[in-house]
């Protein structure tokens, strides 16, 4: 009984990450109609990010962690201005233009992978923060999840209230429900998407950062992530947030208590035996409908 | 068959397109001999049409038929492993191994298909390429027959056709060469026959296909189906030149990219972006992994793979063989416009003024000219665009 608590209770906390890092490839996708294969690079980005600041430059961990957030939303924004941006300008069906932003996505990819290689070089790095750990009736949560958990739930009610309560969350749903409406009632919807793309980036860092403590770090550790996070966001219904955030969920618990009653090496057959059942069942994902990106 | 080649050749100007096609294949046969340098670049740039076959199939399935897969690596995998087992467990010779390769490949095709086709666009992109990655934990589970991790080699066999094993670099390249030229001359007659005209059909309007009658899944899981075979015999040829399978190189979030990447690259609305895709992208790719590359800084060779992909999907996200044919286009008119000395200002001509097909050779060189010739017109466009922020949707 303990074990299945303890599994579960893990399974929770590292959904809250998994959860973090997908629903920006969801909101990415949901507003911009951009599939973000660099999804799992911006969460290396984050991880080298908290290398770079806390363990070479000692700067405060909770000092960092706003740093890696706001350097990857900056990052975000300008891949959106200096390349996607560009496509929408040619003459081709939407599908295409999905195709063509795909490969470029891809090609950011390879190239984020290849560049923190070339400078970082392939050893794999540790960072020693939040080493500390609770025990609970017996049960151990390690302060990095512990803190881990406490941050993506904040970043989530925040989320919520600009989406909900602000002028400019209003204007990101009105784009997301007719851009050429919204965009002849004044909205500037090239800055909505490009504040989209920078924040589904900056949740990737953030995630990232956090993963840091806990996750080894090497250039091609975003991978792994980027399956998950499709996974993920197709059993959450593209480009629905709350759908994304509770599959999040679900796939981490499906992944501790695989490696945790099957077998450690096998915990990936789990989420990808999930994966492939829903398919058979909704092909739209569980909370997906068809029009899902209305779901903000 | 017949009627796919009565098609192909009763094209008006077939005659000059095949002399053409025989020309380029001719010289692309002869490079080893006065071109490309060391043993590694012929070697690389066999490979370059070995992945030319797979660019190819993914045209027909993702460009022609528009269901942008990015699982057709399972495909591929099939045929590379049918081709390992056969060689390592059953011993049946290569040409049983791609008769394998296929069968497993249509089957595979089908099973696929039945799931992922209840999804389209981005969803069957994501499924499909979550299905190549299960297959690669599949590959690394059942070791037993796969070997695993470690990967199976080819046990050495004489060389000769009946083993389909060649001692010498050059014997590869002709051998792979005529293959590729096969599969694209297949290809391109499949795009110009009525399977190519429905497949069209279903990627431009599937509301309107359906309407008219068609049956819309039997046509994707056709699609499918030749991509399917095209690649399998890609996997195959791949395991019989470089003697090594292992499950990331069948199966892997690397090739499962590549294959769309580069015709994406190449342009995916012809069988030729499928070609140049491979041939430019694929000698790069081999030298970024080689030893050759090893002197320079580690991930070099792939930044510059990565930076050229950007580059050119930046310029014009329709693809390589887009942006020539569109430059071509741009240096002809305006070289006949200095040769005439004269803008022209008459009314457009009846052929010029005829509806375009969207992507079609003529759309360049009618847009190029049109630019010239009514600017205002042109200034138009530019300012619904401005005003709307939209680009008027081809739909």
């Amino acid at each position: 009984m303990r074990e299945l608590v303890d599994t579960l209770v893990t399974g929770i906390l590292i959904g809250a990450v998994f959860s973090l890092f997908s629903c920006g490839l969801t909101i990415i996708f949901g507003i911009t109609r951009v599939v973000n294969f660099a999804q799992g690079d911006f969460i290396t980005v984050g991880m080298y990010g908290i290398v770079l600041l806390y363990s070479l430059l000692h700067i405060p961990f909770y000092a960092s962690l706003p740093i890696v957030l706001v350097a990857s939303f900056a990052i975000g924004l300008i891949v959106y201005r200096a390349i996607i941006s560009r496509t929408y300008r040619f003459r081709q069906t939407s599908a295409e233009r999905e195709q063509s932003q795909m490969v470029i996505t891809l090609g950011i990819s390879i190239l984020i992978t290849n560049i923190i290689l070339a400078i970082a070089g392939p050893n794999p790095r540790s960072v020693n923060a939040l080493t500390g750990r609770v025990l609970a009736d017996g049960i151990v949560l390690p302060d990095s999840q512990l803190v881990a958990f406490g941050i993506v739930i904040v970043i989530f009610a925040l989320l919520f209230i600009a989406i909900k309560f602000t002028r400019f969350g209003r204007a990101i749903a009105a784009t997301v429900d007719d851009r050429q409406m919204a965009s002849a009632f004044g909205v500037n919807t090239e800055r909505v998407f490009a504040i989209a793309f920078g924040t589904g980036i900056a949740m990737a860092g953030l995630a990232g950062a956090i993963l840091s403590t806990y996750y080894t770090v090497t250039p091609t550790a975003g991978e792994d992530f980027l399956i998950v996070a499709f996974i993920v966001v197709i059993m959450g219904g593209l480009g629905n947030v709350p759908g994304t955030i509770i599959s999040g969920f679900v796939a981490a618990i499906v992944e501790s208590v695989t490696a945790s009653y099957v077998s450690l090496q096998l915990e990936d057959i789990g989420i990808y035996a999930l994966f492939i059942v829903i398919l058979m069942i909704r092909p739209q994902g569980l909370f997906g409908v068809h029009a899902a990106a209305d779901s903000l | 068959m017949t009627t796919l080649l009565a098609n192909l050749t009763s094209h008006k100007q077939s005659f000059t397109k095949s002399v053409a096609i025989v020309g380029l294949v001719g010289l692309a046969a002869s490079l080893p001999w006065w071109l490309l340098p060391s043993g590694f670049w012929v070697s690389a740039v066999t490979t370059s049409y070995i992945f030319g076959i797979a660019a190819v199939a993914w045209v027909l399935i993702g460009g022609i038929a528009g269901q942008a897969t990015f699982g057709n690596s399972v495909f591929f995998g099939i045929g590379a492993y049918s081709a390992a087992i056969a060689d390592q467990h059953l011993h049946i010779g290569p040409y049983g191994g791609l008769g394998i390769a296929i069968g497993i490949g249509i089957i595979a095709s089908l099973l696929i298909g039945t799931i992922s086709f209840r999804t389209v666009g981005v969803y069957f992109a994501l499924i499909t390429f979550t299905t190549s990655l299960v297959f690669e934990l599949f590959a690394n589970y059942f070791a037993s027959l796969t070997s695993g991790a470690i990967g199976i080699s080819e046990t050495s066999a004489p060389a000769g056709l009946s083993n389909f094993n060649f001692t010498s670099a050059d014997t590869w390249y002709l051998v792979t060469i005529a293959i590729f030229a096969l599969v694209t001359i297949a290809a391109l007659a499949i795009s110009k026959s009525w399977t190519g005209t429905v497949w069209r059909a279903l990627r431009d309007a599937e509301d309107a296909a359906t309407a008219c009658g068609l049956y819309v899944r039997w046509l994707k899981n056709g699609a499918l189906l030749w991509s399917a075979v095209f690649t399998a015999l890609a996997g195959w040829l791949y395991f019989q030149f470089l003697g090594f399978i292992d499950p990331s190189s069948a199966f892997g979030l690397t090739v499962a990219t590549l294959i769309p990447v580069m015709a994406l690259f190449g342009g995916s609305r012809r069988i030729a972006g499928g070609v140049v895709g491979a041939i430019v992208l694929i000698p790069l790719e081999q030298f970024a992994g080689s030893t050759q590359a090893a002197s320079l800084p580690s991930g070099l060779g792939l930044i510059i793979f990565a930076t050229i992909v950007i580059i050119i999907l930046w310029i014009d996200p329709r693809g390589l063989v887009n942006l020539v044919l569109r430059g071509v286009g741009y240096v002809t008119v305006h070289a006949r416009q200095i040769l005439q000395g004269t803008t022209r200002t008459e009314e457009p001509t009846k052929e010029e003024n005829r509806m375009t097909v969207p992507g079609s050779k003529n759309e360049t060189i009618y847009k190029a000219n049109t630019r010239a010739k009514f600017p205002v017109e042109n200034d138009r466009a530019k300012i619904i665009e401005t005003v709307t922020g939209e680009t008027d949707e081809l739909r």
